[in-house]
């Protein structure tokens, strides 16, 4: 039953309980008696599968009302606070970085490089970068000329087989983003804009109910972009030294030390098998149209 | 007279672009971005143990240049950055 299926009453007695759903190969727990959560959960997890119950949860999150106005709210971990009596109004994106630490910030099988992927017809694009490069804007722009999304923070990199696991979730955009994937993507579902978070404004993106649909479809990597958002810069993809690209993912990956050789190792292969580039644009338009020419003349499906 | 050697078995090796070497020091876990020379260097010391006048002669030859100073300094620098990052290490 996916989450949307759920009548909104329902759905608020479940949360404030506990309520589990999947994002790709993680489970998360939720428990929570705020309205403004429920109705943050209800839109824009919409597609994503409710869990009855589940045996293994990799995050439990709570959210409680806190201090004797009950006008504050505390955000724990695994039982460990994150958050102590924060205003109420920062509440969902609060959550929404908590279930993020909750999820990456964790041992892991897989390699956590902190980027975000799109994929099209077995070829995936992995924009690793910075705060403020524009990985999210990009994946939120693509996802809607076409494009599948696996994620827009965290990509994980299965050591196995080198496949990207998708975990599809919200898509979360800051201040000037927000209008340019608007007006990008007039059809896009946004949440509430919220306006005072310690990142700025922020508003999280609905993710495309085939992305999600899709989230048990691992896909290979073809391209590592390194966006670069440059105002009033027209769109640039130049190529990108593939040692570079290797520390700058190492450098920036979550778990690049606890895996140790594996790590280095699944990282090597996936720059081998990967054309590396970086993208300088201002302009949403001209970068999904620089990015649907790098697909179309790379015509093959990456092998085994 | 102190000589100089680096463990194979310690080191990963990837190489993509003709200036720049990735190594993986296993030991440590890090990860490291060589320069053609210093590479080259690290390399001959996996080889076999090494004076530091015998690496500068090795890395003159493999570079088709004269054994001089600022050769000599540039060498002495990377064997104390690779004995830093515990790349490499002395052997008496």
């Amino acid at each position: 039953m996916r989450l949307s299926e759920l009548p909104a009453t329902e759905l608020a007695r479940r949360l404030r309980e506990g309520l589990c759903w999947r994002v790709g190969p993680f489970v998360v727990r939720l428990t929570t008696p705020l309205a403004s959560v429920a109705r943050h959960v209800g839109t824009l997890y919409a597609d994503f599968p409710a869990l009855e119950q589940a045996d293994v949860v990799d995050a439990h999150v709570s959210v409680r009302a806190a201090g004797w106005t009950r006008r504050r709210v505390s955000i724990y971990s695994d039982g460990a606070v994150v958050y102590r009596k924060v205003p109420r109004a920062q509440a969902v994106p609060l959550t929404e970085w908590t279930l993020n630490l909750s999820v990456f910030h964790r041992p892991s099988r897989f390699l956590l490089l902190h980027a975000g992927v799109v994929e099209r017809e077995g070829r995936a694009a992995i924009f690793p970068g910075d705060p403020g490069a524009g990985k999210s804007t990009l994946c939120a722009a693509l996802v809607h000329r076409g494009w599948r999304l696996l994620s827009d923070e965290v990509a994980p990199l299965a050591p196995a087989d080198g496949r990207i696991v998708p975990v599809p979730r919200p898509i979360s955009l800051k201040e000037e983003s927000i209008e340019a994937v608007r007006r990008f993507a007039p059809h896009a579902t946004f949440g509430p804009i919220w306006p005072e978070t310690a990142k700025g404004r922020l508003a999280h993106v609905l993710p495309p109910r085939e992305s999600v649909r899709r989230m048990d479809e691992p896909a290979r990597p073809a391209w590592v972009i390194f966006p670069a958002f440059t105002p009033g810069a027209a769109p640039r993809l130049e190529p990108f030294g593939k040692a570079r690209a290797l520390l700058y993912c190492a450098t920036n990956a979550f778990n690049y030390d606890v895996l140790g050789r594996q790590g280095f190792l699944a990282l090597a292969d996936l720059i081998d098998r990967c054309d590396c580039y970086r993208l300088s644009f201002s302009d949403l338009e001209q970068a999904a149209a620089e990015l649907a020419d790098l697909w179309a003349s790379r015509s093959e499906v990456p092998g085994p | 007279m102190t000589k100089w050697t680096a463990r194979s078995c310690d080191l990963i090796w990837r190489t993509w672009d003709q200036e720049r070497f990735v190594v993986y020091h296993v030991p440590s876990g890090d990860t490291h971005l060589l320069s053609r020379v210093s590479a080259l260097a690290l390399k001959h010391l996996e080889d076999r143990r090494l004076s530091q006048a015998e690496l500068t002669s090795l890395l003159a030859e493999s570079l088709d240049c004269q054994v001089d100073e600022p050769l000599g300094t540039y060498v002495e620098e990377f064997l104390v950055g690779f004995d830093q990052r515990g790349l490499a290490e002395r052997t008496s």
